[in-house]
């Protein structure tokens, strides 16, 4: 069973062990619920990482960012209005966001605007 | 400047309207078709000897003995074959070689035999005639010393003769028409002034010498019937060529059939003729063969003495051969582009060059006959067993065909034609077997495992095409009609000239969704980005995608997916922005990336990948010093 996990280590891709670890540590988080089973119009906390960044600038009017976060289960966008940029939220980072979910935003995802956040790690 | 090189060696590109102006009439038809036929005799004679002839002085006699009937033998061939060839002329005016009229006529693998055996054959051509054009020049006593330089001297000539292909076939027939005229004229003079001394009894035989000697040496005694066919079936490599014609009508000038029908009637004249004339001579003048001197060489200096009339005689002979080698140039690549059409070759074979000659099939036959002659260390005797086999394949399956067309078409006196077609097929059907028995261990199975392989490839070069065919084809209904859900994506490293070009034309393609793509690495980029995008207000979305590994492509094909997810696109086009510089050498200071991202993505399903490129040539000069 050791020999076999090890074995996993040397052939799966180095995106797929990320993708696992990021899933096992999304897990250990206490009163974080998995992304996948997020429904909108609900009160939730969840982690993840954030896997890219959406700039919106407006010239004549108010800009937005999103992030997306992704858990190892799925998917969501954390959108703030108003700002290009909030420091430590960068593509990469781990971090716990809280707000209620809706359906919106680029691609009909589900949004959470503005929405509490702390980073992690 | 490659280019400027290309138009001096091969001249200028040809208007596809100009095509017509490449045919040619009949004297110059001759030259180039004929000439590969006529010049076997240059060493028909001699390859009967290296098999019949052996080594004593007493036994040289009965080889000598048996050259006039074997070619009286090769001389009742050459009618049969040429007579049935004639016919195959007037029903293919589109280029009758045994390819077409077998598939015509006799179905897909008979046709594939024959157009494999063809191909190798005038590779066979080039590799003969101009290792015994070759032969000719050493022969030549002053040139001794030379013989070292044979391989070089032959790849030198096939240069040559590439290069005057790659200029096109008129050109090059009127260069070439001469020699061959030239070659006809002083072999007739050889024959006929030769045999009149010899007649009137002034002229002493070669004499013999052991040393030189390159004959059967272990046979010993009496001839067999088996070094007779033997001899015969060299002997019969004086037929090869006569497919020239046929495969070459388009070539002539209109009536096209006619005009083809009547050459190869001339040429079977001149070349029996002459064939003929040079084994009677032999038989009186006791030439031996030998690797060193060509019999001819020796009949020539028995005949004129070692004067100017023996060099005209010796480069007349180079030259003609080297024209052999020109007609397989005329006919290989028009073959191949046929069975490239058909699709068992490469399309490539297909394309007429700048100068509307099929370069491609041009240059891949030098380069194979380059290579037998190299293996072969460029010896004429090495090579000919190799070659009689395809002929005679060809000619075969090329006149069964012609049987099988006239009981078919049933047009007036299509008996006769029939008949003359299959006693013709029976022939060279029984020469074949004689060929390939007689000659099997010392060459002639080269092509039965070779003529096989090429069919194998045929066959899987045909699978393919017909692959792709079935993947592409569409019918009405599948011709969509709703809107294509497209996402455009334009990859940034920094902003700058090239960057704002692309974003202007990413905009112009009104895609459904638009966005600006970094890939990052740390922060310090990261921040740099992020100030631009808001210091030159840039109303385009910026998404930053991390890069842990610090990689490119990887992070770029997850966004890809993602993006899929997030629109269900249709197509994404990833818009490059691509640095164009001055000088080819800059191109080291840039990393590819741009081509690395073309290549990564090329086997992703729905998904273009443009290069918008900025010449920085232009905008060097204007904005002088502030880049």
């Amino acid at each position: 069973m050791a020999l076999k996990n090890r074995l996993k280590r040397f052939t799966t891709p180095v995106g797929e062990l990320d993708r696992e670890r990021l899933r096992e540590f999304c897990a250990s988080v206490e009163c974080a619920v998995p992304i996948a089973d997020v429904r909108p119009r609900q009160e939730v906390t969840v982690v993840g990482e954030i896997t890219s960044i959406r700039i919106v600038p407006r010239p004549d009017g108010s800009p937005w960012l999103e992030a997306s976060i992704s858990d190892g289960t799925g998917c969501l966008v954390a959108m703030w209005t108003g700002r290009t940029r909030i420091a430590g939220v960068s593509a990469g980072r781990r971090l716990m966001v809280s707000g209620r979910g809706a359906v919106g935003g680029s691609g009909r995802r589900l949004v959470i605007y503005n929405p509490r956040y702390e980073l992690l790690a | 400047m490659l280019t400027s090189l290309k138009r001096i060696l091969v001249g200028r590109p040809l208007n596809t309207a100009e095509q017509e102006h490449q045919r040619i009439p009949k004297v110059i038809a001759l030259a180039v078709f004929s000439s590969d036929a006529i010049s076997s005799t240059a060493y028909a004679t001699e390859e009967i000897l290296f098999v019949t002839a052996v080594a004593t002085a007493s036994s040289l006699q009965v080889g000598l003995d048996r050259l006039i009937p074997i070619a009286a033998a090769v001389a009742v061939l050459l009618f049969i074959v040429v007579t049935s060839y004639r016919r195959t002329i007037f029903a293919y005016p589109n280029g009758g070689g045994s390819y077409v009229v077998s598939r015509e006529n006799l179905g897909k693998y008979p046709s594939l035999v024959a157009g494999a055996s063809i191909l190798v054959d005038y590779i066979l051509t080039v590799a003969v005639s101009i290792s015994a054009g070759v032969a000719a020049i050493i022969s030549i006593p002053a040139f001794r010393g030379i013989e070292d330089h044979r391989v070089g001297l032959a790849l030198a000539l096939i240069g040559l003769i590439t290069l005057a292909n790659l200029r096109g076939v008129k050109e090059s027939g009127t260069i070439f028409a001469f020699p061959t005229y030239l070659y006809i004229v002083t072999i007739s003079s050889l024959v006929l002034y030769g045999l009149a001394r010899s007649f009137f009894g002034n002229v002493t035989p070669v004499p013999f010498d052991a040393e030189k000697f390159e004959g059967a040496r272990e046979a010993g005694g009496a001839l067999g019937l088996f070094l007779l066919l033997k001899g015969f079936s060299s002997g019969a490599v004086a037929l090869t060529g006569i497919e020239a014609i046929a495969d070459g009508v388009p070539a002539f000038r209109k009536p096209s059939s006619r005009n083809a029908s009547t050459t190869l009637m001339w040429m079977a004249v001149i070349l029996g003729s002459l064939f003929f004339g040079i084994a009677v001579l032999a038989h009186r003048l006791h030439p031996f063969p030998s690797h060193e001197e060509t019999v001819l060489s020796q009949l020539g200096r028995t005949v004129f003495g070692e004067g100017p009339v023996y060099l005209v005689l010796q480069f007349a002979t180079a030259a003609i051969l080297v024209l052999a080698a020109n007609t397989a140039y005329a006919d290989f690549p028009r073959l191949s582009s046929i069975i490239a059409r058909d699709g068992f070759l490469p399309r490539q074979f297909g394309n007429r060059g700048d100068r509307l000659v099929f370069s491609n099939g041009i240059v891949f036959l030098a380069v194979a006959a380059g290579l037998l002659i190299v293996a072969f260390g460029g010896i004429t005797t090495a090579l000919i067993p190799l070659y009689a086999v395809g002929v005679f394949t060809s000619f075969t399956l090329s006149q069964l065909g012609m049987v099988r067309y006239q009981q078919r078409e049933k047009k007036p006196g299509w008996r006769v034609g029939a008949a003359v077609s299959g006693v013709g097929a029976a022939v060279t059907f029984f020469v074949l077997i004689v060929v390939a028995a007689t000659k099997f261990t010392s060459g002639a199975w080269v092509p039965l495992v070779v003529v096989p392989s090429i069919i194998a490839l045929f066959t899987v070069i045909r699978r393919h095409y017909q692959r792709v065919a079935t993947a592409l084809a569409v019918t009405p209904e599948e011709v969509r009609r709703e809107p294509v859900n497209h996402t455009v994506i334009v990859l940034v490293g920094r902003v700058h000239k090239g960057v704002l070009t692309a974003l202007e034309y990413a905009k112009s393609m009104r895609p459904n969704h638009l966005a600006a793509v970094f890939v990052a690495a740390d922060d310090e980029e990261r921040e740099a980005i992020l100030g631009q995008w808001e210091a030159f207000k840039i109303d385009v979305p910026l998404e930053i995608v991390s890069s842990p590994y610090r990689e490119l492509v990887g992070p770029l094909e997850a966004y890809l997916d993602d993006l899929d997810e997030r629109w269900k696109n249709d197509t994404v086009t990833v818009v490059v922005p691509e640095f164009v510089v001055d000088r080819w050498y800059a191109n080291l200071l840039h990393n590819q990336s741009a081509l690395a991202v073309k290549l990564a993505l090329l086997d992703r399903p729905a998904t273009v990948v443009t290069s918008v490129p900025y010449q920085l040539k232009g905008s060097v000069a204007h904005s002088n010093g502030s880049g």
